[in-house]
């Protein structure tokens, strides 16, 4: 997948009234998510303001590593969660259940963001301050290595 | 009759079977997640069928998959190994249905087994001592199950009969706990097995776990292998398990093995099983059978010097068994240690890349194990990397020879369990022999006690 096909979708997503495009090509995928500029009580002023892009190779070990590492996006701008251990993310409680966060909730200290699934033993993953969920790189179902980042988290008055 | 056989399973017992397979001339079908598709014993088998994603619901749990699978090889017989749908009795008479061979005993034997109060009612009219406690379900009447409590005797464990493998209990140790554990224990049980039963028994409190492993023929011949002893146990998990169970009278034990063998002709159980027990006070008490090869078979082989797996294929085969009762000698002691992906002291699981594998060797050493170095361990199934299982004239041979080999093992690249194991190999309780259920969580909970 290439950069001009990325930008390409950047545009489409910013056109579009969607909230995010995940795209699968292959051993590539790529998930945009649009952020909304006015997080408060703004609602109705939906505009897009910055669609951030977080690649994700499935099949190679080295190359998701270093997908992983949160160098594409603003180190200021929030906290990265990050795996403990490598494993399976599960974003629900259950297959059913609605997710345990979603973009833009605000978060509590010790509030369960996602489980990580290893060899049948489940690990809540939760944060560590409070905050409110500017990204979601983690994909249910998908594998994530030890470290990598999973959420960014913006801290939040 | 077959010639061809499915092993629907994967890791250290899948090259397990296909060794025995391979042996016997024949031939070997391996099935395998998107997960396991570099996994070395692939190459091994004569045929090797991807039977979809990791995840273990849609692959090795997938009863249509290995179905199909058997179907387009032409495989006859399919081996369920352990765990995964090894005690599953809709999917042993599925293979039935469609006109295969099930490595094991009948789905309505499994089924039988698999609800824990018609096993205990089975055991009790064929004379297997139980745990005290009525062969009989809760009625859901309160009153009735005080009252049943009173009789028993506190400590009282409440039981699904849907569970099994330390699932499904919970421990009462008065009355007025009593109406909660029944209404907690009832609905996580409805939950996870789909069947809300319970039942009541008698809590022991410092048992040992001793089991007794059996080979019956489909000409109503049955013998037991001796006794094993696995007391050595985390979360209800076995970590080191040992043949023959030390510290029992003999003829205690060999009444105990006539017993599981005559409850095996009064089912017409076919193939191999094991009769667990707990063991307190000279007394035994079962608890569950297991309708399937267990992970420590291997012990057993190792005093008996029979191949149980290879039994395990000639009874499914239909052959009568070529020794009786008198031939089986068991010879010396063995030991197994379950080699684990997982941090010794946390016991997080530890999946990864394996940069190295230096396995032991020499005289009494065996090492059962489907990975090699530079595996890169997964983290979809259980973290069981392989068995270490040493064999002496007596225990303090095996145990010398069990502590030089995993020494001699070098695993980098992932943490395991080897140090926890050493350990063990120095604690004076276990050196001694003979100790309870809870030794081991005893030892872990004095390492974090300040």
């Amino acid at each position: 997948m290439d950069l001009e096909k990325i930008k390409e979708l950047i545009d489409v997503l910013a056109a579009s009234d969607l909230a995010e495009i995940e795209l699968v090509e292959g051993e590539h995928r790529v998930r945009l998510v649009k952020r909304l500029c006015a997080e408060e009580g703004a609602g109705l002023s939906a505009t897009p303001a910055a669609a951030s892009v977080a690649p994700q190779a499935a099949s190679e070990p080295d190359a998701r590593a270093q997908a992983s590492q949160p160098e594409y996006a603003d180190a200021e701008a929030g906290e990265w969660v990050t795996a403990p251990l490598y494993g399976v993310v599960h974003l629900t409680p259950s297959p059913d259940a609605a997710a345990f966060v979603e973009l833009g909730d605000l978060v509590l200290p010790g509030q369960t963001l996602c489980v990580i699934e290893a060899m049948k033993m489940f690990h809540e993953v939760k944060a560590s301050r409070k905050g409110r969920v500017e990204l979601i790189l983690a994909a249910a179902g998908e594998e994530a290595e030890a470290g990598a980042a999973l959420f960014q988290l913006k801290a939040a008055k | 009759m077959f010639d061809t056989v499915l092993i629907a399973n994967r890791g250290e017992i899948a090259l397990r079977i296909q060794r025995a397979c391979r042996q016997m001339g024949l031939r070997t079908v391996a099935v395998y997640s998107e997960a396991d598709a570099n996994a070395s014993y692939l190459k091994t088998a004569d045929q090797a069928v991807c039977i979809g994603p990791a995840s273990p619901a849609r692959s090795y749990l997938n009863p249509a998959a290995i179905l199909l699978a058997a179907e387009l090889t032409g495989a006859q017989a399919i081996h369920p190994g352990y765990g995964f749908l090894s005690e599953n009795a809709d999917f042993a008479g599925a293979v039935q249905d469609a006109g295969l061979v099930f490595v094991g005993p009948s789905a309505a034997t499994i089924r039988t087994m698999g609800d824990k109060v018609a096993a205990k009612r089975a055991m009790l009219l064929a004379g297997v001592p139980c745990v005290p406690g009525p062969d009989v379900a809760l009625s859901g009447n309160t009153a009735e199950a005080l009252a049943l409590a009173q009789h028993i005797g506190y400590p009282v464990i409440v039981k699904a009969a849907g569970g099994g493998g330390g699932r499904g209990m919970r421990v009462v140790h008065e009355a007025g706990h009593l109406t909660e554990a029944i209404a907690v224990t009832g609905e996580e049980a409805r939950r996870a097995f789909g069947n809300p039963t319970l039942y009541l028994e008698k809590y022991l409190e410092h048992p040992r776990h001793i089991e007794i492993q059996v080979l019956c023929d489909a000409h109503g011949q049955a013998v037991w292998l001796g006794s094993r002893d696995c007391s050595l146990q985390r979360r209800n998990q076995k970590v080191i398990e040992e043949a023959p169970a030390i510290g029992i009278a003999q003829a205690l034990i060999a009444q105990l093995g006539e017993r599981c063998v005559q409850a095996c002709r009064n089912m017409a159980y076919l193939g191999v099983g094991t009769f667990e027990f707990l063991y307190q006070g000279e007394s035994f008490y079962f608890i569950e059978m297991n309708t399937r090869l267990q992970v420590e078979h291997t012990v057993t082989e190792m005093t008996t010097g029979i191949d149980i797996v290879e039994q395990q294929l000639r009874m499914a085969l239909g052959e009568p068994l070529s020794f009786g009762q008198a031939d089986i000698i068991e010879r010396g002691h063995a030991m197994e240690c379950r080699i684990n992906a997982e941090d010794p002291q946390t016991f997080i699981p530890s999946p990864g890349l394996i940069s190295r594998w230096d396995m032991p060797g020499g005289v009494g050493v065996r090492f059962d194990s489907h990975v090699q170095a530079h595996d890169t361990i997964s983290p979809y199934y259980d973290s069981m990397l392989g068995k270490l299982i040493t064999h002496g004239s007596t225990r303090e041979q095996a145990m010398a020879r069990m502590q030089i080999a995993l020494n001699d093992m070098v695993v980098q690249g992932i943490q395991t369990n080897i140090p926890l194991h050493q350990d063990l190999l120095r604690d004076t309780g276990f050196l001694a022999g003979g100790v309870d259920n809870h030794h081991l969580e005893r030892l872990l909970a004095a390492r974090h006690a300040p």
